[in-house]
């Protein structure tokens, strides 16, 4: 019963550490209105306890993070979380069809890219399937997303596996400073229609909640290959509820939680059982191709989180979620429930020694249903992760050196202890110049597609006599994590009040990457089993420029250069083109700039354009490259009263249409289309 | 894991922002603006806050008062240059500190209340500094700029003050 111990010791760690402390002379959370009436010499009485911050100001960060905020959301006219991502330097944003996205930070894209954590509030939402994510279902209402944190270069040592390439954290506002009623309505060519709700009021004088509701519904993308829709379309209905409390200003929870129902269409190859004699008419090479499948995607999850501010340097968090996701579609049905438990100490022990310690545990349980396409075996399992973390950061010239030195320390089911250590320093040289470097490790843990996956690559017919051969990609129990050690320097500065320059330059060395290695060496007709035979390494740099240069006006550039080169090691038999695909499936330039308006206090004007350099090769099975693409976005929006905001949006202005990658052999290839919406916005 | 990157500061607003927020609103009381600058264009009494707002939503309630017979109106600068006449008072976030005395120049001898929270906010030109002693906070008033703006301070205020007196031709009480 090692697990339950576990979670009570950190109940009990975290219920003790909130018996200390001491009493702050102002809460802080009296309204204001109570001050307004009192006079002068009374407020300059008041005592307050100035809160430190842990929270450093984004110039002082000592690693590549760039913040999305709700303005940016908002005004780019994005509908998604996965669109939004585009907003910030390094991350390649690629649609494969209408309701699925490969989305990597600093390379290695691929249907089934696995290299990112991504994080809502705090749940880690990648599935454990595959170590990727499905984008379709990561929603919430845009209108409450506070910012995006989107981190380049690895985050393991504080945030853990899978935080090889980057972090993406989506943090949703408090409800304090969601009150009141917010509708929202829209239709177009592609965004068919979309509505979404928000309620949020007090519950009591230190309760504050709010509830959503959202829908979309989305239109087919375009099948060159069938020359029309690629019968893709989707809808999803999503709802959920945040309650915020604190109490005398010490103590604060957050009780929130998310269900979701997506029904989405796709078309796909389906290979066909060759024993089975009613698939005769599919020789001689038994696939169905471009049929109509739906996926059936459903989900809910609750999290609660406390904190205690022990003092001005010392606080506790405690965070609790239960998440549930089932996914069904044609050749799997999976459900997985996770459940994950976080304690988290930061505390300053001596002057100029900043402490933050964590302890964690996450069950995953997953259920499969297998098909002749794809299996996993077993079909049912669970796994534990213990997780410990412990980071000092250290001022050592105060407010102008800082030094962090942390390590993460996890145990899996599949590979044992993983050991996550990071360095990093920042040197503030002034108040408009900082310097930053860090070295960090950070690994990808195997999921169940590497470790007890069996899926059909392709059926191959043999001559007459001879049954066709059933060619396979097997799970391999042995299969090992891939590893990452990064070197990474930045440079901020900002010359003037109205502009600032952020530079990112990183050199990561890759190893034990994922390989196919065939079974029966070299021959055609040989099955593959997932491997660690390929080393990489990549550098690149990242530039991001904000000015303004009026008041009313605000430019936003970004700019990356990324390189790959990879190698197998000599023992490996790969013949899947791994090593092809690490090379070709990123952009090695991406430029983007978006400009944004105020033409009067009623009147925005924004415009965004982003260049994404060409794709040699993104798919294993298919050749097809994909050619580079300029997209052109404009938005207008008209608030005529404060509480209404009309706005029209247009995307890919200049482009009827355009491929953005080539996912793998199950999927038909599409193409992004034109697309127009208007949208209605109202505060009651 | 729990904490987010470390970045901004997310929730709740601090105590000393409440306090801050709240003496925004009581000072006003103490100053008094030549007649056509006591309000702005259109007819409201502008409090403009310059750079990162540090004040999360509490200025809001701020707009159901009234200075002067004006209904306060909050407006947000991520930069200097947008401050018009709109502004009656402009608080400068510290957020600014390394662009102040170009700030200040920009709005000097202008009818424009600036109160600052900077180290050397005073002493730089800024009229009204918040000054944190002990997790009191108090004021320092830079006398001689006030003057050559053409408002006036009430004596009161001036007595729970620390003056700053940089300007000759400006006569301190």
């Amino acid at each position: 019963m090692k697990n339950s111990d576990l979670i009570v010791k950190g109940i009990v760690i975290s219920f003790c550490c909130m018996l200390i402390g001491t009493s702050t002379p102002v809460s802080a959370e009296e309204s204001i209105a109570d001050y307004l009436d009192l006079p002068l010499e009374d407020l300059l009485s008041i005592k307050v306890t100035t809160v430190s911050k842990k929270q450093q100001p984004l110039n002082e960060v000592a690693s590549a993070v760039y913040v999305i905020t709700s303005e940016d959301i908002r005004r780019s006219g994005v509908t998604s979380i996965a669109e939004a991502l585009r907003m910030a330097p390094g991350i390649h944003v690629a649609h494969i069809d209408a309701g699925k996205w490969v989305i990597t930070s600093r390379g290695f894209g691929s249907q089934f890219s696995n290299k990112l954590l991504v994080m809502l509030d705090g749940r880690t939402v990648y599935s454990p399937t595959f170590s990727g994510v499905y984008w379709d279902v990561q929603d919430t209402l845009l209108e409450d997303i506070d910012r995006i944190e989107v981190i380049r270069g690895p985050g393991a040592t504080v945030w853990g596996a899978n935080a090889v390439n980057g972090v993406i954290n989506i943090i949703t506002k408090n409800t304090g400073s969601t009150q009141g009623g917010l509708m929202t309505a829209g239709t177009g060519n592609k965004e068919k229609g979309f509505a979404s709700l928000r309620y949020g009021t007090d519950l009591s004088s230190d309760i504050t909640g709010r509830f959503y509701l959202k829908y979309n519904n989305r239109d087919d993308s375009y099948a060159p290959a069938l020359g029309g829709d690629a019968g893709d379309g989707w809808e999803k209905t999503q709802g959920g509820f945040r309650v915020d409390g604190h109490y005398k200003g010490k103590y604060s929870w957050t009780l929130q939680g998310d269900a979701y129902s997506a029904d989405e269409n796709q078309r796909i190859n389906i290979w066909k059982d060759p024993s089975n004699p009613e698939n005769g008419v599919y020789a001689p090479f038994y696939i169905a191709p471009a049929t109509h499948d739906t996926i059936e995607s459903s989900g809910y999850n609750l999290l609660a989180k406390w904190n205690y501010r022990i003092s001005d340097q010392a606080s506790t968090t405690l965070q609790v979620y239960f998440d549930h996701t089932d996914r069904s579609e044609i050749f799997l049905d999976q459900t997985h429930d996770t459940l994950d438990i976080d304690f988290q100490h930061q505390l300053k022990i001596v002057e100029n020694h900043d402490v933050i310690w964590g302890i964690g545990y996450r069950s995953i349980r997953d259920d499969f249903k297998n098909s002749f396409m794809v299996q996993f075996l077993p079909d049912s399992q669970e796994v534990n992760l213990y997780s410990g973390f412990i980071q000092d950061e250290i001022e050592l010239v105060p407010h102008l050196v800082r030094f962090t030195l942390g390590s993460k320390f996890e145990h899996n089911d599949y590979t044992g202890v993983e050991i996550q250590p990071s360095a990093r320093i920042v040197w503030l040289a002034n108040e408009k110049n900082t310097l930053w470097g860090a070295v960090s490790r950070a690994v990808r843990t195997p999921s169940r597609l590497e470790a007890s996956s069996n899926i059909i690559s392709r059926i191959l017919p043999l001559p007459p006599k001879f049954d066709p051969v059933i060619l396979r990609v097997k799970g391999n129990k042995n299969f090992e994590s891939e590893t990452v050690i990064a070197y990474e320097l930045g440079y901020r500065v900002q010359p003037k009040e109205n502009y600032s320059v952020d530079l990112a330059f990183f050199y990561h060395d890759y190893d034990k990457l994922q390989t196919f290695e065939q079974t029966a060496g070299t021959s055609p007709l040989s099955n593959s089993v997932f491997g660690n035979k390929m080393s990489a390494n990549s550098y690149g740099l990242e530039i991001s420029l904000d000015w303004r240069p009026l008041d009313w006006w605000r430019i936003q550039a970004n700019y990356s250069f990324l390189e790959i080169s990879s190698s197998f090691d000599n023992s490996s038999s790969d013949m899947s083109n791994t090593n092809t695909v690490t090379k070709g499936s990123s952009p090695a330039n991406q430029f983007s700039l978006r400009s944004l308006m105020d033409l009067s206090h009623e009147v925005n004007f924004d415009f965004w354009f982003y260049y994404v350099d060409s794709l040699d090769k993104t798919s294993f099975f298919y050749e097809d490259s994909v050619r580079n693409y300029t997209s052109f976005n404009a938005r207008l929006a008209w608030h005529p009263v404060e509480q209404v905001e009309l706005s029209l949006t247009g995307q890919n202005l200049f482009d009827s249409r355009h491929p953005e990658f080539v996912g793998e052999n199950l999927f038909l290839t599409t193409e992004v289309e034109r697309a127009v919406y208007a949208q209605v916005r109202l505060f009651f | 894991m729990v904490i987010s990157v470390q970045i901004v500061a997310a929730g709740s607003v601090s105590p000393e922002y409440k306090l801050k927020a709240a003496l925004l609103y009581k000072l006003t009381r103490f100053i008094e603006w030549p007649e056509q600058y006591s309000q702005g264009d259109d007819g409201s009494f502008g409090i403009c806050i310059l750079g990162q707002d540090d004040f999360g939503s509490l200025l809001d309630t701020l707009q159901k008062r009234y200075v002067n017979n004006a209904r306060i109106s909050i407006h947000r600068f991520m930069q200097s240059e947008g401050i018009n006449e709109n502004c009656q008072l402009v608080f400068i976030s510290d957020s600014k500190r390394s662009y102040l005395n170009s700030i200040i120049n920009t709005l000097a001898n202008k009818p424009i209340l600036t109160i600052g929270e900077s180290k050397k906010f005073a002493d730089q030109g800024g009229m009204i500094q918040f000054v944190l002693n002990d997790g009191q906070i108090g004021f320092k008033i830079n006398i001689g700029h006030v003057h050559t703006s053409g408002l006036k301070i009430a004596a009161p205020l001036l007595e729970l003050a620390t003056i700053v007196d940089d300007n000759p031709k400006g006569t301190s009480k």
